[in-house]
């Protein structure tokens, strides 16, 4: 069965994403530690379309290190991505711009509210 | 312990704040230490002769990264024939370095027992004021030469290395070195701190950051002088205002921010000592105040706040897609989740103020290639003051913070939680809509519409946020005004009521040019009049209201950046005379304070005090106030890019005299302006750059 990690990946492969730059361009390789040894992954940005595989081993523009298990709280939505990194739990080596690009496509907590929906259910209450 | 008391040394992002011997002891109602991002890296720095504390002669502030103590040991009454003087010189960048001078007066050898008592609370900033049990573990170890003082939590760990270039003996609370010194010698040794924030694989975080060839070839003293020869050269008959406009230089150097990331490059930290950190509303207000003496801040800027724009709702971090941050730190309480700033994106006006910033740089620079390149962020920033900015969806910013925890209530520049009321002093339920994050979303649409058309092919989008930015200041006439005392009320409540208070942020509205030529005379009044402006300045909020009060942080101090927009939106308007009152009295209350403005002064009357009263802890130097001479500057010569042309319109106060701004950078290359205060003549040219 795919863990959140392989899903995760998968799911950003050959997408086009409108919230990069166009100009953001390069690739990034994810070296995650599990018990079998290194998972790596390399993902390629080139103007707002990307590509996600294990396949093609690459020059790497910034290098992304993390234990498997904290990765997947991190694309889980469960542990914030820049905390995660102040934590040590995540780092990344090389142009540090291409990883917080790479963020924007991780997602959010869940169960977070829109502004609107927050109001409206205080306004409901009162 | 007072802020006066206090000396400090800064690096942007690391600084050293001693007592006036030049020991460190954690106190905490300050934060006293040595601190990088957030951390405080040594919380104990004692240094001692015989087991004697020493007592300070003086204290020479060399530059802002270097300072001198001259000090004796024992008693302030005896130490007139002091035998033994020490000259404890400091300075920081990258690493913290001291060299200690121990002289012998005698006519005999001396030995003296000479030791640094050292240690480290690793206190985040957010922990200084209560420092709690750590969760994490600390040690310290004595290594081959060195003292290592850590703390660890899970793989969060934070080091402070301390070494000595003479032979000492080492133990885990300091370091002590045994003297002989011959008769009218002196012994000397270099004492040095090294920081670590470790990342995976042992290496330190800030590796990356030492890439930057210029960054490590570069003295401290190199960089500063590279930093004021490259700013404008100010000639004026006006003293005071001279020596503020140096200091303020000099300062902007001291804060100038190295975010993690962005290598080489910097921006403004916010202040000194709680807010060296990025902040959007600061480093945007600073950056843009900076805009015809450092233009490069703004780059550094837009960009860094463009790559950490919000992409995600997350309510703890009052986050947003399209959101301009509020507040980025590095220390514990971030990385473990307890505090939200990684980065905290609790303010309302951040979006527009980036937009704002985004245009006028480049009118400025001519730098289109940036504006084209933040396209993209640009209009995620747009479309957040449409979706997630109005929250009741009728047209209006609005602010309610979803992190009931530790989220800013009120999410404007007056963000304490009394910062916004009513004439009365009652507090207005949320969501709240302050008058100036209109005026703000206002300019960003008109400006925004002009980027649209000439860089992002796109004139539907520039036709559409004109016809918004009309809309929005039809509304906002209609629903802010307080008809009773012709003014705008600083807010709007829930139930779109007037919150009525008199206050600065029209000040505001006129910089952003939202106020209709017919009501900006009324607006002009009550900014030089006895209610708001105090004689130095314009008081956040005007005596007579509900919460006025003049040591109220934002209910009735006079902060220089407020005053300085007011200026600025009062020369827009054509009152130049009223620009240059608040121009000239600001320059007046720098002198009290040796050129460097304070965060905030004191609401009093200046025919009461005579002197500008400083903010008990406000913060300095900070940025902001030291962006206020650019500013006002700025104000009094009329500065204007027009197309690749820029226009000087000089209306001075008479007592001003003469001003002679050479060198201003921009598309231009470098052009000089000239300005002359007359006798009863103020100019009365209008600032029209946007319809007004």
């Amino acid at each position: 069965m795919a863990g959140p990690t392989e899903e995760f990946f998968n799911g950003l492969h050959q997408r086009r994403i409108d919230l990069l730059p166009p100009d953001v361009t390069g690739t990034l390789r994810f070296d995650l530690a599990t018990d079998a040894g290194t998972d790596r992954w390399f993902v390629t940005f080139n103007e707002q379309n990307v590509w996600a595989s294990r396949e093609g081993e690459r020059e790497a523009d910034c290098v992304v290190y993390a234990d498997q298990a904290a990765f997947d709280r991190m694309i889980s939505g469960e542990t914030q991505p820049a905390s995660a990194v102040l934590r040590n739990e995540v780092s990344s080596r090389g142009r540090l711009p291409l990883f917080i690009h790479f963020l924007r496509l991780v997602p959010g907590p869940p169960n977070a509210r829109h502004p609107r929906a927050m109001v409206d259910a205080e306004r409901r209450q009162r | 312990m007072t802020t006066d008391d206090l000396v400090s040394i800064i690096d942007g992002s690391s600084f050293v704040v001693s007592d006036r011997r030049g020991d460190i002891d954690a106190s905490p109602s300050v934060p006293t230490g040595m601190f990088l991002y957030d951390t405080r890296f040594l919380s104990k720095w004692h240094l001692t002769v015989d087991g004697e504390r020493l007592n300070s002669l003086s204290v020479d502030d060399v530059q802002y990264f270097e300072t001198r103590f001259f000090l004796v040991p024992g008693e302030p009454t005896h130490y007139v024939d002091a035998k033994v003087s020490i000259i404890r010189q400091r300075n920081i960048g990258g690493s913290f370095n001291e060299h200690l001078t121990v002289l012998n007066h005698k006519n005999e050898p001396i030995e003296l027992t000479i030791r640094i008592e050292a240690a480290s609370d690793f206190a985040d900033l957010f922990e200084i004021k209560d420092i709690q049990h750590k969760k994490g573990r600390s040690y310290a170890r004595v290594e081959n030469g060195l003292l290592r003082l850590g703390y660890q939590r899970e793989n969060f760990r934070r080091e402070t290395l301390i070494s000595a270039s003479e032979s000492a003996q080492f133990d885990e609370a300091g370091l002590t070195f045994q003297v002989r010194i011959e008769p009218h010698d002196s012994w000397e040794t270099e004492l040095r701190v090294d920081t670590r924030v470790e990342a995976a694989g042992g290496r330190d975080i800030r590796e990356g950051m030492s890439h930057s060839p210029e960054w490590i070839k570069a003295t401290m003293q190199e960089k500063l002088d590279d930093w004021l020869a490259g700013a404008p050269t100010l000639n004026c008959d006006s003293e005071a205002l001279a020596t503020c406009y140096r200091r303020s230089m000099i300062d902007l150097a001291a804060l100038r921010y190295q975010p993690l990331g962005a290598t080489g490059q910097t921006m403004p930290a916010a202040g000194l000592p709680w807010f060296m950190a990025l902040f959007g509303r600061d480093s945007i207000i600073t950056s843009y105040q900076a805009l015809p003496f450092a233009p490069e801040l703004a780059h550094t800027t837009l960009r860094v706040l463009a790559l950490l724009i919000g992409t995600h709702l997350d309510d703890f971090r009052d986050e947003e897609p399209g959101k301009i941050l509020h507040e980025m730190r590095n220390g514990e309480s971030a990385a473990f989740e307890e505090q939200p700033h990684s980065p905290y994106y609790g303010s309302a006006d951040s979006t527009p103020l980036f937009l704002i910033l985004l245009d006028e740089y480049e009118r400025w620079t001519g730098d289109g290639a940036l504006v084209r390149e933040l396209e993209t962020d640009a209009r995620a920033a747009l479309h957040w003051i449409d979706e997630y900015g109005d929250i009741l969806g009728n047209g209006y910013i609005w602010y309610e913070r979803r992190n009931t925890k530790n989220g800013l209530e009120n999410q404007c520049w007056k963000d304490s939680w009394d910062g916004v009321s009513y004439r009365d002093g009652r507090l207005p339920p949320f969501p709240r809509a302050t008058c100036e994050l209109q005026g703000y979303a206002y300019a960003a649409k008109l400006r925004c519409a002009r980027l649209a058309r000439e860089f992002w092919n796109d004139p539907a989008l520039g036709d559409r946020l004109e016809r918004e930015a009309a809309d929005l200041k039809e509304r906002f006439h209609r629903d802010f005004w307080v008809a009773d005392g012709e003014y705008f009320a600083l807010g709007l409540d829930i139930e779109g009521r007037p919150v009525d208070a008199l206050s600065s942020n029209m000040g505001h509205l006129l910089w952003s040019g939202i106020v209709d030529q017919d009501r900006a005379g009324k607006i002009a009044e009550h900014l030089v009049g006895p209610r708001l402006f105090s004689g130095w300045g314009v008081r956040t909020l005007a005596t007579g209201e509900g919460r006025y009060n003049p040591v109220g942080y934002h209910v009735g101090t006079v902060w220089p950046f407020d005053s300085s927009i007011a200026a600025a939106g009062l020369r827009r308007y054509g009152f130049a005379e009223e620009a240059g009152l608040i121009a000239e009295s600001m320059i007046d209350a720098s002198r009290f304070f040796h050129g460097r403005l304070p965060e905030a002064f004191a609401g009093y009357d200046r025919e009461l005090t005579k002197y500008p009263v400083q903010y008990p802890t406000a913060c300095s130097p900070q940025a902001w106030s030291a962006g206020t001479p650019l500013a006002l500057l700025w104000t009094m010569l009329g500065l204007q890019p027009c197309g690749e042309h820029l226009v000087v319109v000089p209306a001075l106060p008479e007592r001003m005299g003469r001003i002679e701004l050479l060198n201003i950078p921009g598309r231009w290359g470098r052009i000089d302006a000239f300005g002359r205060g007359q006798v009863g003549k103020p100019d009365a040219h209008h600032h029209t750059t946007y319809p007004v």
